[in-house]
C-alpha cells in the first residue's frame, strides 16, 4: 500500500501563526490602518514557538500574529470605516482641487466616524478588568494632557485627556482613595486604591516637557484614542457608584452650555472645589466596624486603619498655597485627606492674610512669618500621605534643609540596611519593625562588652595553693562551638552539586551583611560630624 | 453721385474722358458752395470777418478765482480716502479674476426651495455617556421585521453587525504597566540610596565605555611594524657580495641559512613498506580473530540469558519504567512552566529591530537642589511608556531591512563620445 504523504506547512506553527504581510493582504488594509486596528482591538504580535516552521523555512525576523486573531479582526466593522475614511480623503482632495467650498463643507459634515463603545466592552467584559488596565491609560492621558498640540496630536484629543484626567482625580478626591505618592526626578507617582484594585500612575512635572524625537507619536495617539473612550466609561461608572453627577458639577446644577465655557472648565480642572452630589443617592456609611477588628495586627485591620487615618488626616485644616507651589499635586493630596485648599486668584479665592488659614505651603525662604499659622514646605504634604498621619512640621519649615523623601513603594527586607529616618517613619505608620531592626547587623561598639575577669593577684614567694579541679574548657565545649562544628560537618555532607549554590548563598549573605555594616558605620560618622 | 458706389460711366475705366465728366465726385465742392452762400445771406462770411466782430472781450469779474490748494496731493488723497470710507459702505475687495471660474448657480428645481428652508445648522451631537457594563450592546432586529431568530442572527453576522465570539485572550505579560522609579531617583533622596542608584548607572555606563574601547582596540593595529635602518640596508643590498669587513652579522645569518638548507635536504619521504606477513604472524592473527569471535558469542549468550531472566524481574522493570516516566513527566512540566514564565516576563523577538531600554535618569549631586521649586526634571514619561509597551510585548520593534550585497553586476552599455563621432562615411585616419 502506498503511503499518503502529508504536505509540508499544513499544520502546527505554520498555520497557527501569520506574518504581518500576510495579514495585511488578507484584511486588505494598509500598514498604518492595520497598526491602528491592532492597537484598538488589543491584538498583539507573538513570537512563534517554531520560527522556522512558521516562516516556511526562513529564519528572518518577522512580526507574527495568531491566525485566529487575524480571522477575528476580519469581522470588525471598523475596517469598513477605515475604508470609508480613505474614500473621504480622496473626495476631499478632489473637491479641494476644484475649489468647491459648498461640497467640501457638506463632505466634512458627513465625515465617517467610528464608535469604540462596543470595543471597550469587548476588551473589558467586566468593570474590574477595565480597572486593572487603568495604569497605562492614566499615565498616557496625564502626559498627553500636558503636551502642545501638533499635526498628529489634535487639540480635541489633548482637551479630552485633560478633561478625563481631571475627572478621575475628582473621583479619587471624593472617594478619598489615594494611598501613596512619590516624587521622582521623572515625575510624580501616585497610587490609589479603587474598588480594591491598586492603580498606579505617573504624572510628569509641570516644568514643560522636553521634546522627544525617538517616539512614534502615531502609535501612542492610537493608544490614547482608545484609552479616552475607555476612561470615559470608567469615569462614568465610578461617578455613578459614589453618587456624583457625570459630567462633574460644582455647586449648583448648571446646564450644558455653561459647562462648555472656559471659566467653568478651569474651575473643575483646579480640583479646589468639591463636586455636587446627587440627592437621590444615600451617602455610603463610612463607619466600618473597626471595633470588631480590634487591635490585632491583622493585615485587613491594618489596611482599614490606614485608610481611615488618610481620610481624616487634614480634616479641619485650611491650606494656603504660595504661588510657586505645584498646585495640582498639592490640592489633590490635601483634598484627599479632607483638607480645604485655596490660593490667590483660585476658585476659592483665599487671600494670603485670611484669618482661618492653618497651614501655609511655601517653597522659598521666607523672612516674614505670621504667628497663627504653620508654615511648611510642599514635601511635608507628600510625606504626610505616605506616613498616614500629620508629621511634625519642624523639619519642614521654610528655608530648612528637608529630610530625605523616601519611596513608599519599596518594601524593606530583613537584613538590608535601613536608614534611621525610614525606620522611624515605618514605626510611625504602625508597622512592626522589630524584625527589621533586629536583622540589622551590629557594629563592634554596639555589641555587649565582655567583662574582663579580675584575676586575683598571686602571692609572692613560696606558698600553698588550693588545688584546682580540672574544668572542661568553656570555649571549646560551648554550645555554639558544638553547633558550629555540627554545621561544618553537615556542610561537608552536602553533595557536590549543591555545594556551589550553598557557597554562593553564603557569600551573598556575608556581602549583604558587610555592606549594611559599612553603611551603618558611615551614617554614624556622618551624624557625629554633623553634631 | 455718392462716393463709394459707382454707377454708370463711373463704373468704367478711369483713363478715359468719359470718366472725368461723369465719375468725379463733386459733392464736397457743392457743399462748400452751399455753406458759403448761406453765410453770405445770413450775416457775412465768417472767414472774412475780423476777430473783434466775432468775439467780445469780457472785462467784468463774474466768477471767483479757483483757490490755491492748501494741502499737498498726498494729504488730499488721504482725506479723500477717509471721507470716502466714512460715507461709503464697506465693500470687500473684488475677488481676483483670472483662473477662478465660478459655475453659474443652479436654479432650484421642484420643491428644492422648500427643502432649503428646512435646513438648519447641523448641531454637533454630543455623545452621552452610559454604563457600558450594564447595557446590552448586541444589535437586534425588531420582531416585526424578521421573526425568525436564526435568520436574524445570520443576517446580523453577514452584515458584520454582530461579531463572532472573541478568541481567548492570552495574557501578554506579568510585568507591571508602570514601573516605579528606584528610591534613589527621588527628588530629595537619602544619600545611601542615591549612592547605590548612581553607582549602578555608572557601572552600566562603564560597561558601555569598555565595550566601545574594545572595538577601538580591535580596529587599530596592535604592534606597528617599524623597519629599522639596518633592515632597510640589508634589503637594498640583497644579492650583493659584501666584504666581510662591513657585514659581520650577515655572515652569521648566511651560515644559519646554510645549516637550514642542509637540514632540509636530509628530509625525505618515508620508505614504502611492502612486507608480507610471515606464516607465524598469519597464524597469530587467525588465532586472535577466533578468540574475538568466541568472546562475542559468549557475550551474546550472556545477554540472551539475562533477557530470559528478565521474565522473573518484570516487577522490578515495571517499577523502573514507572520511575522513569514520572521523572520525564516532571521534567517536561518544569520545562513548560519555565517556558511560560519566560514568555510572560521576558521580551520576545518581535520584528527586525533590537530592543534598547531607556536609560535611567539621574541628577548629579550638585544638581539635587532638595526643593520642589528648583527641581530639574529628567527623562521623558512618553519615552518610558513606549519602552514599557515594547518590553511587555505589545508593540513590534521595527528595524531596517538588511541590505543585500549584489553578487552579480549588471552589464551596462555606454556609448563613448569618440565612438559617436564615427558616422557612416568617416575615414580611418
Amino acid at each position: 500500500m502506498k503511503d499518503k504523504f502529508k504536505q509540508k506547512y499544513t499544520s502546527g506553527a505554520a498555520v497557527t501563526y501569520m506574518s504581518r504581510k500576510q495579514a495585511l493582504k488578507k484584511l486588505q488594509l494598509t500598514l498604518k490602518d492595520f497598526r491602528r486596528l491592532c492597537i484598538i482591538k488589543g491584538i498583539y504580535p507573538h513570537e512563534p514557538a517554531h520560527k522556522k516552521q512558521a516562516n516556511r523555512g526562513s529564519t528572518a525576523n518577522k512580526v507574527f500574529y495568531y491566525r485566529k486573531d487575524i480571522n477575528f479582526l476580519a469581522h470588525e466593522p471598523i475596517i469598513n470605516k477605515f475604508r470609508d475614511y480613505k474614500v473621504f480623503l480622496r473626495k476631499l482632495n478632489h473637491l479641494k482641487a476644484k475649489k468647491e467650498d459648498e461640497k467640501i463643507k457638506k463632505l466634512y459634515d458627513n465625515k465617517p466616524v467610528y464608535n469604540l463603545d462596543s470595543i471597550v466592552k469587548e476588551r473589558f467584559p467586566t468593570f474590574g478588568s477595565a480597572l486593572r488596565d487603568m495604569d497605562d491609560a492614566l499615565s498616557l492621558c496625564f502626559t498627553f494632557a500636558m503636551l502642545p498640540h501638533t499635526r498628529v496630536l489634535k487639540e480635541g484629543m489633548i482637551d479630552s485627556c485633560r478633561k478625563l484626567t481631571a475627572e478621575f482625580m475628582h473621583y479619587v478626591i471624593e472617594s478619598q482613595s489615594l494611598r501613596n505618592t512619590f516624587i521622582s526626578i521623572k515625575g510624580i507617582y501616585y497610587q490609589a486604591e479603587v474598588h480594591g484594585e491598586k492603580i498606579t500612575w505617573v504624572v510628569p512635572h509641570e516644568r514643560g516637557l522636553p521634546h522627544v524625537t525617538d517616539v512614534d507619536f502615531t502609535v501612542l495617539v492610537t493608544f490614547v484614542e482608545f484609552y479616552i473612550a475607555m476612561l470615559g466609561f470608567v469615569n462614568f461608572k465610578l461617578y455613578q457608584d459614589i453618587g456624583l453627577f457625570y459630567p462633574p458639577q460644582i455647586g449648583q446644577i448648571v446646564n450644558d452650555d455653561e459647562m462648555e465655557t472656559e471659566d467653568y472648565k478651569e474651575k473643575i480642572y483646579s480640583l479646589a472645589k468639591p463636586l455636587a452630589k446627587r440627592k437621590d443617592v444615600q451617602p455610603a456609611e463610612d463607619d466600618e466596624p473597626l471595633d470588631l477588628l480590634g487591635e490585632d495586627s491583622d493585615a485587613l485591620a491594618q489596611k482599614v486603619r490606614e485608610a481611615k487615618s488618610i481620610k481624616t488626616m487634614f480634616k479641619g485644616s485650611v491650606f494656603y498655597l504660595n504661588r510657586e507651589c505645584p498646585k495640582e499635586a498639592l490640592t489633590f493630596i490635601i483634598r484627599n485627606g479632607g483638607g480645604v485648599v485655596g490660593w490667590e486668584g483660585g476658585p476659592t479665592d483665599l487671600k494670603a492674610d485670611s484669618k482661618n488659614i492653618t497651614h501655609h505651603v511655601v517653597d522659598r525662604p521666607m523672612d516674614k512669618m505670621e504667628v497663627n499659622r504653620i508654615f511648611v514646605q510642599p514635601q511635608w504634604v507628600f510625606d504626610c500621605l505616605n506616613a498616614r498621619r500629620k508629621l511634625p512640621t519642624e523639619k519642614y519649615m521654610p528655608g530648612v534643609a528637608l529630610p530625605p523623601h523616601f519611596s513608599p513603594f519599596t518594601t524593606e527586607k530583613a537584613g538590608d540596611y535601613i536608614p534611621f529616618e525610614r525606620l522611624e517613619e515605618l514605626r510611625s505608620m504602625g508597622k512592626d519593625v522589630s524584625e527589621l531592626e533586629s536583622a540589622i547587623p551590629k557594629t563592634m561598639d554596639e555589641l555587649p562588652m565582655r567583662k574582663k575577669e579580675v584575676k586575683p593577684e598571686k602571692p609572692k614567694g613560696i606558698h600553698i595553693a588550693v588545688g584546682q579541679m580540672h574544668k572542661k574548657s568553656k570555649e571549646k565545649f560551648h554550645e555554639t562551638v558544638e553547633k558550629g562544628q555540627e554545621l561544618k560537618m553537615r556542610e561537608l555532607m552536602i553533595s557536590k552539586k549543591h555545594q556551589r549554590v550553598y557557597h554562593s548563598m553564603k557569600t551573598t549573605f556575608k556581602r549583604n551583611r558587610n555592606d549594611a555594616l559599612k553603611l551603618k558605620k558611615k551614617a554614624k560618622l556622618a551624624k557625629a560630624a554633623a553634631v | 453721385m455718392v462716393s463709394g458706389k459707382r454707377t454708370g460711366a463711373a463704373k468704367g475705366s478711369r483713363h478715359n474722358k468719359k470718366y472725368w465728366r461723369k465719375g468725379t465726385d463733386i459733392a464736397d465742392i457743392e457743399d462748400a458752395i452751399h455753406i458759403k452762400s448761406r453765410q453770405a445771406a445770413t450775416g457775412g462770411v465768417i472767414e472774412d470777418m475780423k476777430d473783434d466782430d466775432i468775439f467780445v472781450v469780457d472785462r467784468l469779474a463774474t466768477s471767483k478765482k479757483p483757490e490755491e490748494p492748501s494741502m499737498t496731493r498726498k494729504q488730499q488723497a488721504a482725506l479723500d480716502k477717509i471721507t470716502q470710507n466714512i460715507t461709503k459702505e464697506q465693500v470687500s475687495l473684488p475677488k481676483p479674476t483670472g483662473k477662478v471660474i465660478k459655475k453659474p448657480a443652479k436654479l432650484p428645481r421642484g420643491n428644492a426651495i422648500l427643502k432649503n428652508k428646512k435646513v438648519v445648522a447641523k448641531k454637533v451631537k454630543k455623545q452621552e455617556k452610559f454604563d457600558v457594563w450594564s447595557t446590552d450592546l448586541t444589535p437586534t432586529i425588531p420582531k416585526e421585521k424578521l421573526d425568525i431568530p436564526e435568520a436574524a442572527e445570520h443576517y446580523l453576522k453577514i452584515v458584520k453587525k454582530k461579531q463572532p465570539k472573541t478568541p481567548g485572550k492570552s495574557i501578554t505579560t506579568l510585568l507591571p504597566a508602570v514601573e516605579i522609579a528606584h528610591s534613589g531617583a527621588s527628588y530629595n533622596p537619602e544619600s545611601e540610596e542615591y549612592q547605590k542608584y548612581v553607582t549602578r548607572i555608572a557601572g552600566e555606563e562603564q560597561k558601555l565605555i569598555d565595550s566601545e574601547d574594545k572595538i577601538k582596540r580591535g580596529i587599530e593595529p596592535q604592534w606597528e611594524k617599524v623597519t629599522t635602518e639596518h633592515e632597510r640596508f640589508l634589503e637594498m643590498a640583497e644579492g650583493l657580495r659584501i666584504h666581510p669587513k662591513f657585514g659581520k652579522d650577515d655572515d652569521e645569518e648566511e651560515e644559519e641559512k646554510g645549516e637550514e638548507g642542509v637540514a632540509e635536504e636530509t628530509v625525505k619521504n618515508g620508505p614504502v613498506s611492502c612486507e608480507r606477513l610471515t606464516k607465524e604472524q598469519k597464524k597469530k592473527k587467525a588465532k586472535a580473530q577466533g578468540l574475538e569471535k568466541e568472546e562475542k558469542k559468549r557475550l551474546d549468550e550472556k545477554a540472551r540469558e539475562k533477557d530470559a531472566h528478565n521474565v522473573y524481574r518484570t516487577k522490578q522493570i515495571h517499577k523502573e519504567l514507572d520511575e522513569e516516566e514520572t521523572q520525564r513527566h516532571n521534567e517536561s512540566e518544569a520545562r513548560k512552566q519555565r517556558k511560560l514564565l519566560n514568555k510572560l516576563t521576558k521580551r520576545q523577538k518581535l520584528g527586525r529591530g533590537k530592543f534598547v531600554d531607556a536609560e535611567d535618569p539621574f541628577l548629579l549631586e550638585e544638581e539635587l537642589t532638595g526643593n520642589l521649586r528648583q527641581i530639574k526634571p529628567q527623562g521623558h514619561v512618553l519615552d518610558d511608556r513606549m519602552k514599557s509597551l515594547q518590553r511587555r510585548n505589545m508593540l513590534p520593534i521595527g528595524g531596517n531591512k538588511a541590505k543585500k550585497l549584489k553578487t552579480s553586476l549588471k552589464h551596462k552599455i555606454v556609448e563613448k563620445r569618440n565612438v559617436k563621432a564615427v558616422v557612416k562615411g568617416s575615414r580611418v585616419i
